[in-house]
């Protein structure tokens, strides 16, 4: 655990685990004096401790405020290597999940309006957009050349075959799609588990959700992003499903033999890792990145089922309900990224595991003027946000920042406490309607398994990293 | 404690399987064992279908992570639970061991195990997932054995 960990504080919102053994660079945790404390007694910081240990990594091993005991990396960890000075790749900074993400629609609709048709709508969701262990079958099942091409084009596949516009390919992160994607790399079994799972939400924390927008603290950026008290917006969390974690579990096996011939010492066999130019480190980001497109292109389907489901159970034109992308980001992910290291611009191979890009409106690929959309979704029946990418991230964590509420309570835990009760019943008290496949898991997703998603946001916020834009709601959730 | 068995062990993140066994094999039983309890309660299933699985990994820690992963992927891929696990045979580094690792990634894989396994196709209704479990980690995973050739160990799997 944690407790013996040296920490001394270097300002208000951030933590310095001091260089010491074999760190290779100090760790840095953003978090306020209160979730410091919490952090302490979980092994959230023993892995920022062995995240330094990496070859040619750069500056610090980082965390976010939304930091949890992870394996290999943290959850909230970022961290940055320069390939050029012999930096890794590491398929455990990147998660089995690759490019797990958000995706935030806004609507024309209101509150008012829709109140009396929550439950259609939720129920429309629940059919249109298959969810749970193994879910498929929400588009025909694609052939082999067919899912080469998913892999390659990411989001823009999708659009190809009909589900969104152009204009949704502009506001996603890298437009959608990663370049370098090798199917080649790819192998038989992720390509099997890939065939039939496009459009599916899955299992875990994985949802859609239909919001209202609670509260805005950044009138400009929330006018520009069409964010208004009441309106109504929908968000879609989920990743590459078993196609990803198939990339991850044959990498993990690759790397395991990469770690011996490259001689490299590690803490935990879980950061298994090559350098980003070996062998092993190209085809991993080559297999890699074609999880990251099959992700854009499987929350590119799913955008397309929402619209699908929203107008059959409100029986309105398409133009009525005005359903836009306002962005979509990933949180999984490792990329090669251009950042200023000590005044001088390197090519650094970042990795984002469980943490989000927040670029500033200077040198993004987001059309908005404001900056890059941040999207930080809560848990299963609390508030979301929407913040801002400010220059201070680049300044300071490579361009990243939190990426949702982070778990204090295990789930066992939570459903040692919630199991028994009926939750459905329990958040629908709280106005909160849910269809849940895999009803056993629910109680692992209780809000009170979470920490505060509004503190997490804050530190950020006053660390001046991502400002707060809006505050969401939620109204109606589908989940696995 | 008894001589070999299971255990679910709390983890902030994801769900944590502690198991101990006299031998390795016996180990390898037991996770499997460990896995059907964390998704599902295997009282009650039925064992009308029969599989043989076999995988391979570069040292114990791999065949481990290989193992638990085909039971993962049976279930996840193919809609097959498995509950009810005969003794699995483990080889070790042998020369004719070497090659044919799944996933279509090249290795150089020594260690072997074949298992004979017994469950059902999953009914979400008749089996209630426990935990959605996605991936068995490499996370702290060390299988050495101790001075009188017993093993313990905990795995973290992802969710």
């Amino acid at each position: 655990m944690s407790g013996d960990i040296r920490l001394r504080q270097v300002r208000d919102y951030l933590w310095e685990i001091p260089r010491e053994g074999a760190m290779r660079v100090p760790g840095r945790v953003y978090a306020s004096e209160s979730m410091i404390a919490q952090v302490r007694g979980e092994g959230g910081l023993d892995q920022v401790r062995n995240v330094a240990h990496l070859p040619g990594i750069v500056g610090y091993s980082l965390a976010m405020p939304d930091i949890h005991w992870g394996y290999g990396f943290p959850i909230g960890g970022v961290a940055a290597t320069d390939p050029a000075d012999g930096g890794v790749i590491s398929p455990g900074g990147v998660g089995y999940d690759i490019n797990c993400g958000v995706r935030a629609l806004t609507t024309r609709l209101e509150l008012a309006a829709v109140r009396e048709r929550l439950d259609p709508m939720v129920q429309a969701l629940f059919r249109h957009i298959p969810t749970g262990v193994g879910s498929s079958g929400a588009i025909d099942r694609v052939g082999d050349a067919e899912l080469d091409r998913v892999m390659v084009e990411g989001a823009r596949w999708a659009i190809k075959r009909g589900y969104g516009t152009d204009d949704d390919a502009l506001h996603t992160e890298e437009q959608g799609r990663l370049p370098g994607a090798d199917p080649g790399a790819v192998g038989a079994r992720a390509r099997e588990r890939g065939r039939e799972q496009l459009g599916t939400l899955g299992s875990g924390n994985h949802f859609a959700e239909i919001d209202v927008i609670e509260e805005i603290f950044h009138p400009q950026a929330a006018e520009e992003f069409g964010l208004r008290p009441g309106g109504i917006a929908v968000q879609i969390h989920t990743g590459s499903r078993g196609f990803g974690h198939q990339v991850c579990d044959d990498y993990l096996r690759v790397m395991g033999r990469a770690v011996r011939r490259h001689g490299i010492d590690l803490p935990d066999r879980q950061l298994a890792c090559a350098p980003v130019e070996s062998e092993e480190g190209r085809s991993y980001l080559g297999a890699m990145a074609c999880a990251a497109n099959y992700a854009w292109a499987n929350r590119q389907t799913i955008m397309a089922l929402v619209e699908r489901a929203l107008l059959e159970a409100l029986q309105i034109p398409r133009r009525e309900l005005g359903l836009r992308l306002l962005y979509d980001v990933c949180h999984n992910i490792a990329k090669l990224e251009t950042h200023a290291v000590e005044g001088r611009e390197r090519r650094l191979c970042v990795h984002r595991k469980g943490a989000t890009r927040a670029y500033p409106p200077s040198g993004t690929d987001s059309p908005w003027r404001s900056g890059q959309p941040v999207l930080v979704p809560g848990d299963m029946g609390s508030e979301s946000y929407i913040c801002l990418g400010r220059p201070e991230a680049l300044r300071q964590t490579f361009g990243s920042t939190c990426h949702g509420a982070g778990r204090v309570m295990s789930r066992r835990e939570a459903v040692r406490r919630f199991g028994g009760r009926d939750l459905t019943a329990h958040l629908r008290a709280r106005g909160i309607l849910v269809r849940a496949k895999e009803k056993g898991t629910l109680a692992e997703e209780m809000s009170e398994a979470y920490k505060d998603v509004s503190q997490v946001v804050e530190v950020m916020h006053q660390a001046g990293i991502s400002l707060k834009v809006a505050r969401l709601r939620p109204l109606a959730v589908i989940k696995g | 404690m008894e001589r070999a068995g299971f255990e679910a062990i709390d983890h902030t993140a994801d769900v944590g399987l502690k198991v101990w066994a006299a031998d390795l094999e016996e180990l390898f039983l037991q996770a499997a064992r460990g896995l059907a309890s964390l998704l599902t309660d295997p009282e009650g299933v039925t064992r009308d279908r029969e599989v043989d699985v076999g995988v391979s990994g570069a040292d114990p820690e791999e065949l481990l992570v290989a193992w638990l992963e085909e039971v993962l992927y049976l279930f996840e891929a193919r809609g097959l639970l498995l509950v009810d696990f005969e003794r699995p045979r483990i080889t070790g580094p042998t020369a004719e061991a070497k090659g044919g690792v799944k996933g279509g990634v090249e290795g150089d894989a020594e260690y072997r195990l074949t298992c004979r396994a017994r469950g059902t196709a999953w009914n979400r209704g008749r089996h209630p997932l426990r935990s959605a479990l996605k991936a068995a980690t490499y996370h702290g995973l060390r299988l050495a054995p101790d001075a009188k050739g017993r093993y313990q160990t905990t795995i973290v799997f992802d969710t």
